[in-house]
């Protein structure tokens, strides 16, 4: 009941889209709270439909639905361990993006089980709601800049998890998730350079915001643009969760429009990750890719040609679209979207070519070919 | 027994005869020095012309209502090539004779080519072929010339092709026997020219089929994927919805079929439109031969009594298209080949099956 004291009288205010950021501060200020961010894509407004995609055990209502700042209350039913239903009330907000018309944060005080269960409430609207994904680059980019813009000393990692590539389906080399007291000490540089050096990539991140000795917050951020944060909530907000939501319109402009049937007169508009180095030469290399996208879940990935050019074809079991890659050169992977290729299955492939194989930088097909 | 292994070796020459094609008319096509396609040239593929009264009769006296080269070239007014494009040929050299035949009828001054008067003022015509096969083509053309078994009024080439299994995958082109009109381009292939294969990538993306049937389980594939998969997402919620297990009923026609791979996927975009001349590709029948590949897989079944035009077709979610197809084919093409075998059995003095 000590939670509802301080949270009803805040549910009960009125919040606009400007004023909701600091509102929550406010609560991280004056009660130990945690807030959680999600940015998404939505192709229709969340209002319209997330009542509609609850389920019998996590029902969604709207309370405040308005324009900017939408309140919902949801309720979750478990059982403890004597078989007792329990009831778990709680409330979020869908904040509009003021810029990009379809991209939403979904923010709330919530525990973390209520939020995971948010969470796949939305992942299960794919394709028509879609999340992103943070380069291990950019990842590295926001946190710098988070340290300088606010003249942080240090920001220490307390906790991350991270995958390799290739191995993470072989058993003697399962998904690693380092403990706590491995990290104190690191930078956050070194710890990049070894991540790197792993192959692989950060899952999420936990990190103590200080200066000098002060801890002004505990932060979490994920590779798909989720936040978490004890304070600073105007300044996480700022340094992640907006350019998480820059990245998600940058991926739906990208990513749009590259249905061939978008076209009258049916061309195709390719799509090419390319590499820094001649990372895809060698068969080997080559090889290891075509084994990386055999691992790609919910589609049909067939291969036409393995080598020395890889040609194949991919089928998305969650929306119909098609895709021929081809590997052409040494440096650079084309994807080639056919008659039906959507923002969310694009954006699924090349997610999956980043974690399985390796990141690069996207470009147009014209662009790419100088 | 046809392996899913030589199956798949039959989809890459198929693939290979494509980029040979486009390889070539992009000579045509591309401005070396602009460094763009020349908008004025004209490139058709599996067009149906139609020889002079001279040539309307063929060998055997028969009469010949059109020419369908497997590619044509309208590089420019009056000018043009037609060839065909050939991977393999047989071992038996005295089936050669109908290829060369078949070249000898575009030495004609034939009507129906896509300009205003249908007709032009010159044009070469070339044979595309395997580096590997070449030299025995080349041979085969000369003994038969000096014999006069085979003539050739207009320029005659032959080019080969072959692919460079390198670490950047290109396509070399090397002019073998005779000269092409266009004498900068004759000098060129004479040397020989390898192409990246990103150079001209921008048509393979939408070229996957030409005037000739494809390997059955590619065919088989390309419906799966592009009709039947485009079909059964119609209904987003019941497509994303359906477990590995489960099936989803598809109807359509072969003719909704074939439009729809022809406007996907054949020469149509770089060519001219015009239908009376220009046949949809794929043809029905390939379709057809496709559906039956399905239907005898349980994955499919005629709803219409023969000519068997409509299909019904079970989507079912399958971990990879093309290796299905090829498993199916290759489990078909078993089936026919050991059928006869278990005839021959009781018969068979010694009681001992073949092979065993």
């Amino acid at each position: 009941m000590a939670a509802m004291d301080f949270l009803t009288p805040f549910y009960d205010r009125r919040h606009t889209r400007d004023t909701l950021v600091a509102d929550l501060d406010g609560v991280l200020t004056t009660h130990a709270s945690t807030v959680r961010a999600l940015p998404f894509y939505s192709s229709a407004h969340p209002a319209l439909w997330l009542d509609t995609a609850g389920t019998s055990r996590f029902s969604i209502s709207p309370i405040h639905p308005s324009e900017g700042v939408s309140l919902f209350a949801c309720r979750l039913l478990t059982k403890d361990s004597e078989g007792r239903e329990r009831s778990h009330d709680g409330r979020f907000f869908i904040w509009d993006h003021p810029e990009y018309p379809k991209i939403h944060v979904l923010l709330t005080l919530e525990a973390s089980f209520v939020f995971d269960r948010l969470h796949r409430l939305i992942e299960r609207w794919f394709p028509r709601a879609v999340t992103t994904f943070i380069t291990h680059r950019h990842l590295r980019r926001l946190l710098d800049s988070f340290r300088d813009e606010h003249q942080l000393s240090a920001l220490v990692i307390k906790r991350a998890s991270f995958r390799v590539r290739f191995e993470e389906h072989d058993p003697s080399h399962p998904r690693r998730v380092l403990p706590v007291v491995s990290w104190p000490d690191l930078e956050l540089h070194e710890a990049f350079d070894w991540v790197y050096q792993q192959n692989g990539w950060f899952q999420s991140l936990q990190f103590d915001a200080r200066r000098h000795q002060n801890t002004l917050a505990t932060i979490s951020f994920t590779r798909q643009g989720i936040t978490r944060t004890t304070g600073l909530f105007p300044q996480v907000f700022a340094g992640f969760v907006e350019p998480v939501c820059k990245t998600i319109d940058e991926n739906v402009r990208v990513f749009g429009q590259r249905s061939r049937r978008d076209r009258r007169d049916l061309s195709v508009r390719p799509l090419v990750i390319e590499f820094e180095t001649d990372q895809i030469a060698e068969s080997d290399e080559r090889h290891r890719f075509v084994q990386a996208m055999k691992r790609l879940r919910a589609a049909s990935v067939s291969v036409l040609h393995g080598n020395p050019y890889v040609h194949l074809s991919v089928l998305d079991y969650y929306d119909g679209s098609v895709f021929d890659i081809w590997v052409l050169s040494g440096n650079n992977i084309t994807i080639v979207p056919q008659m039906k290729g959507t923002v969310a299955a694009i954006k699924r492939v090349i997610h999956h070519i980043f974690d399985s194989y390796a990141e690069g930088r996207m470009k147009e097909y014209a662009e790419a070919q100088g | 027994m046809t392996s899913a292994e030589q199956l798949l070796n039959e989809i890459d020459d198929y693939q290979d005869t494509v980029f040979a094609i486009l390889g070539f008319v992009n000579f045509y096509r591309f401005d070396d020095h602009a460094r763009k396609l020349r908008e004025e040239v004209i490139v058709f593929q599996g067009r149906r012309l139609t020889p002079s009264a001279a040539k309307a009769t063929t060998a055997d006296g028969g009469s010949r209502e059109c020419v369908t080269p497997d590619f044509g070239v309208l590089h420019r007014p009056g000018h043009g090539v037609l060839g065909d494009a050939k991977k393999s040929f047989p071992k038996d050299r005295s089936l050669w004779r109908k290829d060369f035949e078949q070249l000898m009828a575009y030495d004609d001054d034939l009507t129906g080519w896509p300009c205003t008067e249908e007709r032009v003022d010159a044009h070469d015509v070339v044979l595309l072929t395997h580096q590997t096969r070449v030299v025995a083509v080349c041979d085969y053309y000369k003994d038969k010339t000096s014999s006069g078994d085979i003539h050739f009024s207009r320029p005659f080439s032959v080019v080969s092709f072959n692919r460079s299994d390198e670490r950047q995958a290109n396509f070399h082109f090397e002019k073998r026997l005779g000269n092409l009109s266009d004498g900068d381009l004759d000098e060129r292939l004479h040397l020989g020219v390898s192409v990246p294969m990103h150079v001209f990538a921008d048509e393979y993306f939408t070229v996957k089929l030409y005037d000739s049937e494809p390997p059955l389980p590619y065919m088989a594939a390309l419906i799966w994927e592009h009709v039947v998969a485009d079909r059964a997402s119609e209904d987003p919620e019941k497509y994303a919805a359906l477990h590995k297990n489960q099936k989803l009923e598809v109807v359509f026609t072969l003719e909704e079929m074939v439009q729809q791979l022809h406007q996907s996927f054949s020469f149509h975009a770089l060519g001219p439109q015009d239908t009376e001349r220009q046949p949809l590709v794929p043809r029905k029948a390939w379709c057809r031969r496709a559906c039956d590949v399905l239907v005898a897989a349980d994955m499919a079944k005629w709803i219409e009594p023969p000519p068997k035009d409509k299909v019904l077709v079970y989507f079912r979610k399958l971990d990879d298209v093309l290796a299905r197809m090829l498993a199916i084919c290759a489990e078909g093409a078993a089936a026919e080949t050991q059928l006869p075998l278990f005839l021959e059995t009781p018969e068979d003095p010694s009681g001992s099956q073949a092979g065993a």
